[in-house]
């Protein structure tokens, strides 16, 4: 454990950058929102959903990718093994997601007490959030976030072993399975089906449950490639 | 002796390239051994597979009793400090040095500044800023400072100068005097090292074609200059590496087979012996048959 708690501070010289990049992203993009909103704000209005909440993830998905394509060579030639290099971006993975989610729940708060920025700007809360206890509301933002972190992870690794080509030939892939599969359901009818399903699951199975299984399904994948990465 | 590392048919193939062929070898606790052959021979494959950092095709491999690849065991007590090492985009010379220090058991930080001092190194410059030779110092000192019990450098030397490269001979072995380990060094300067390695392993086309001490190669080649029918018949029976023209005699490269007998024979048939510096051997075992002329030859000599 000790050995890990090294390795990850191999991550500590980025981490000014990391969060610096992802905050600042943050903060032009709910800047533009609230300009906008507040050009369009009539006071009848009701409230806006912007969605802007999802730039944070993305970005998190880019930061996560760079951070193992910089410091895995690295690691490696520090003789530290893959596996101790996994199991330490986990680690981190999952300290940021809960770091990550701390901040925006105290934003929604934000948020929530000032009635939407004054203008019914909608931006870092999510309307079927609104009756979510602390500890969910924490999970609701946090296993999402372990979701996207364990995906950048995952494409890093791509990278490590296949390089750029990797990286898009497996996203092309992965957009034309998702395709498949949402034309498949069309073709089947299937869509009023999974919706039921979907609002038949209890509100931690959906904000937590189902997304730990996804991150756990991109963990596996990322150890199993970091595996036979060479620097 | 204590055997460290023991290789034993390694093989490591690229597609259709054999890289690695069959390479078996032991290296002894306590020593400093030269890995050399040319660019592509497949050195730093090979220590590369050494420190689990690749897989080998075929083949074992066993380090301090164990297989390297991901073994936290064996992996604490090696260093590889890689020519061509990637350091990420926000290092500092400061940064490489503290995450050195938490990694490696028996890192010197006050030997690894006072190296530092030594090679002009600045610690708040970005690595990817660094110039070749400062890169290059700044690899041979993480080397030095990490105390591994058993190190690698691949071609440390590139863009140091003259004076800084003699720096990292002389605080090699000084510092290795005092704490023996086994070191492994690949490099192209063969002369420039060769008082330092103890041992040699040469490599060529992927193939060991070397194992033995320095101071038994030193005494295995010579240089056997005279008129062409005597040195025919001093090279008759013997291995001959090369052979040259020059202006009426013949120059030949001669392996093995040097006793008394033989220097009594060439002063018998008027052949001039002259012993074959370690660079000069390894360039004729691993020199690729030439097609240009005599003339030309010896000109490039």
């Amino acid at each position: 454990m000790n050995r890990i708690r090294q390795v990850v501070r191999l991550q500590m010289p980025a981490w000014p950058q990391i969060l610096g990049w992802t905050w600042s992203m943050t903060a032009v993009g709910f800047g533009i929102h609230l300009l906008s909103v507040m050009a369009n704000h009539d006071p009848g209005d009701g409230v806006t959903t912007t969605g802007g909440l999802v730039s944070v993830y993305g970005v998190a998905i880019g930061m996560a990718t760079v951070s193992v394509t910089q410091i895995f060579p690295y690691a490696l030639g520090m003789s530290v093994t893959r596996r101790e290099f996994y199991l330490a971006w986990s680690l981190l993975a999952v300290v940021q997601s809960v770091a990550y989610a701390l901040v925006l729940s105290l934003l929604r708060a934000v948020e929530q007490a000032t009635g939407y920025w004054g203008v019914g700007m909608r931006y870092f809360s999510l309307p079927f959030m609104d009756d979510a206890n602390p500890v969910l509301l924490l999970l609701g933002y946090a296993v999402p976030m372990l979701v996207v972190t364990h995906l950048g992870i995952l494409l890093g690794t791509v990278h490590l072993r296949w390089g750029t080509t990797g990286v898009l030939a497996s996203v092309t892939l992965a957009f034309t399975a998702l395709g498949l599969a949402a034309a498949l359901i069309t073709w089947t009818r299937q869509w009023h089906a999974i919706g039921r399903w979907l609002l038949d699951q209890p509100p931690a199975a959906l904000l937590a449950g189902w997304p730990v299984l996804v991150a756990a399904a991109f963990a596996v994948g990322g150890y199993r490639l970091i595996r036979r990465a060479t620097a | 002796m204590t055997t460290v590392v023991t290789a034993h048919g390694v093989t490591k193939r690229f597609g259709d390239v054999t890289a690695l062929d069959d390479v078996s070898f032991a290296l002894a606790e306590h020593t400093i051994y030269g890995l050399l052959g040319r660019n592509g021979a497949g050195k730093t494959t090979l220590m590369q597979i050494l420190t689990g950092q690749a897989f080998a095709s075929s083949g074992k491999v066993s380090v301090f009793d164990a297989p390297p690849v991901e073994n936290p065991a064996v992996l604490s007590k090696v260093c590889f400090v890689r020519e061509s090492q990637r350091y990420p985009h926000v290092y500092t010379v400061r940064h490489v040095f503290r995450t050195a220090r938490r990694l490696f058991a028996n890192w010197d930080d006050t030997f690894a500044h006072g190296l530092a001092a030594d090679f002009q190194l600045p610690a708040g410059r970005l690595v990817r800023r660094l110039s070749r030779g400062m890169l290059s110092a700044l690899g041979v000192t993480v080397g030095l400072a990490a105390r591994a019990p058993l190190t690698f450098f691949d071609e440390p030397y590139l863009g140091l100068d003259p004076a800084a490269r003699q720096l990292f001979y002389d605080r090699l072995l000084a510092d290795y005097a005092e704490h023996p380990r086994t070191v492994v060094l690949s490099t192209h300067l063969i002369d420039e090292v060769s008082d330092l390695i103890e041992r040699v392993l040469l490599i060529d086309r992927g193939r060991l074609l070397l194992d033995e001490d320095t101071d038994d190669l030193r005494g295995r080649a010579v240089a056997a200059t005279g008129r062409a029918e005597a040195v025919d018949g001093f090279a008759a029976g013997r291995t001959e590496l090369h052979r040259e023209r020059l202006s009426g005699l013949v120059r030949s490269t001669i392996l093995d087979g040097l006793g008394p007998h033989a220097k009594a024979l060439a002063q018998e048939l008027n052949v001039e012996l002259e012993p074959l510096s370690l660079q000069q051997l390894v360039v004729r075992l691993t020199a690729p048959p030439t097609t240009t002329a005599p003339a030309d030859r010896e000109a490039a000599r």
